[in-house]
């Protein structure tokens, strides 16, 4: 088949064909795209390890086997540590969720109550309240089961995520040259010089992010220990992960933390309520004044609009792990039709210069 | 390193392209040319396109082959590779890389001090 000769459309074309290989793939492996996505983090994050040990003069399967144990052996640790105290938080918020609930009700209701006199009954307040309380609820109710699943999947996680790591580590080079001298000859630099792009700024805006995840929590936790409330480290971890979708997710951080203390009733309610969310606040502050400039602006190198368009698609589509992977795919999209266009741009220009 | 298969005619690449690597000539001709002009034959053995290992630049020349050619590849990313993962063997590659863009500058300005004032016009290198 002949392709259009527009340097757009064919590269529109490509790229259309490109993404429908991949969206594919993705269907195909969803029951291990969550494993595989950590094995490609800690690929990403082990690779530089790996190679130390192979410049000391030791083989690459053993060096990949001796920074995997390391690893292994710190995940351990870290997870004795910290399941118990992440599993009695998580089980103490889900036993007090229904009393948060009910407690929440009942503001609603003298809400509702208030707002009854105000309009005079004109308006079904009652509804109203519902309509908002029921997701919250069942929101509540998921972010919990969620949670407590991710928990019990750890232990499935923590054998099948080494063992692709260990794969990719290993093979992914020749998996990728293989991959790669699939390429028609017109196209073999044009693919190497999209993919090194693509590479090394997904390597940086992946470091940047875990970096910036990493700071939220810590501060976040501090924050919300200094400031007394209840399972700080359960929130810390939660806005941290959160911090990752931009925009949308300091805001759902700031969620939980005020719907604890409005559940709770402390008398210091209302400064409670504001150190919560200042806490976050002024995480993000830092975050935004130090981590993005330094770490992630340039390796996503979008417009916002872009970006939080991105985020509600992709979200819609594919949940809270599309709302995470949205920036990647958006910037790798960019490279790659940029890529593709510049180089059939080229093709174009030398056509016309020199019709042989 | 990729190797890779040419029939006659086929374009390994072209002027304005952005480069990526070097080629190795294992067998068969290739031809070097700039505005359609033939500047060199290179054949089994020689190589070309060394400054793309070096900076992501646009290549200078066309180069076209003139019969069945197999040619491997060697690309910036295995030369970081090899400076990651074996920096002696990686150190030689880019000291011989030095020496071979050194002969090209070497050949360059022989060929402007013989022509002074077409700087404008310089004789392009033999090789892309």
């Amino acid at each position: 088949m002949k392709l259009p000769e527009t340097p757009l459309l064919r590269a529109t074309m490509m790229f259309a064909a490109i993404a429908a290989v991949l969206a594919a793939l993705a269907v195909l492996l969803r029951p291990l795209l969550v494993p595989i996505l950590m094995s490609f983090v800690l690929y990403v994050l082990l690779s530089p390890a790996v190679t130390q040990l192979e410049r000391a003069g030791i083989g690459r399967s053993r060096s990949i086997l001796l920074v995997l144990l390391g690893v292994m052996l710190l995940m351990g640790t870290g997870l004795v540590l910290t399941v118990p105290l992440l599993a009695e938080q998580l089980t103490a918020f889900q036993e007090r969720l229904p009393a948060m609930w009910q407690a929440i009700a009942q503001r609603l209701d003298a809400v509702e109550e208030w707002i009854s006199g105000l309009t005079r009954g004109v308006v079904d307040t009652g509804a109203v309240a519902d309509s908002i309380l029921q997701p919250l609820r069942d929101g509540g109710v998921n972010v919990v089961a969620a949670a407590t699943q991710i928990l019990a999947n750890a232990a499935s996680l923590l054998v099948v995520v080494p063992i692709l790591t260990f794969f990719l580590l290993r093979d992914l080079r020749a998996i990728r040259n293989g991959l790669m001298d699939l390429l028609p000859n017109r196209g073999f630099e044009l693919g190497w010089l999209i993919y090194a792009k693509v590479v090394e700024k997904l390597g940086s805006y992946l470091r940047g992010v875990l970096f910036q995840s990493a700071v939220m929590a810590g501060i976040t936790t501090i924050g919300f220990g200094a400031i007394g409330l209840e399972l700080s480290v359960l929130l810390g971890l939660l806005a941290g992960v959160l911090n990752i979708i931009p925009y949308v997710g300091p805001l759902l951080a700031m969620i939980a933390p005020a719907l604890l203390v409005l559940a709770g009733n402390p008398p210091d309610m209302g400064l409670l309520l504001v150190q919560s969310v200042g806490v976050v606040i002024f995480a993000q502050l830092i975050d935004n004044v130090v981590v993005v400039p330094t770490l992630i602006a340039q390796a996503a190198d979008l417009h916002p609009l872009t970006v939080l368009t991105g985020i509600i698609v992709i979200g819609y589509l594919f949940g809270f792990l599309g709302m995470i992977l949205a920036i990647p795919l958006l910037f790798s999209a960019k490279i790659i039709f940029l890529g593709l266009l510049n180089g059939l741009s080229g093709d174009a220009r030398h056509t016309v210069a020199d019709p042989c | 390193m990729h190797p890779r298969r040419y029939a006659p005619d086929e374009t390994v690449f072209r002027a304005g392209d952005l480069g990526m690597g070097a080629a190795l000539v294992l067998s068969g001709e290739v031809e070097v040319r700039v505005a359609a002009t033939r500047i060199t034959t290179l054949g089994t053995g020689d190589f070309f396109g060394e400054v793309a290992l070096v900076a992501e630049e646009e290549r200078t020349a066309d180069v076209v082959a003139i019969s069945d050619v197999e040619l491997v590849f060697f690309l910036r990313n295995d030369l970081q590779e090899w400076l990651d993962r074996r920096p002696r063997l990686g150190a030689r590659v880019v000291v011989n890389l030095a020496g071979v863009l050194a002969e090209r500058l070497r050949y360059a300005n022989r060929q402007v001090s013989r022509h002074p004032g077409a700087v404008e016009d310089a004789v392009p290198m033999p090789q892309p």
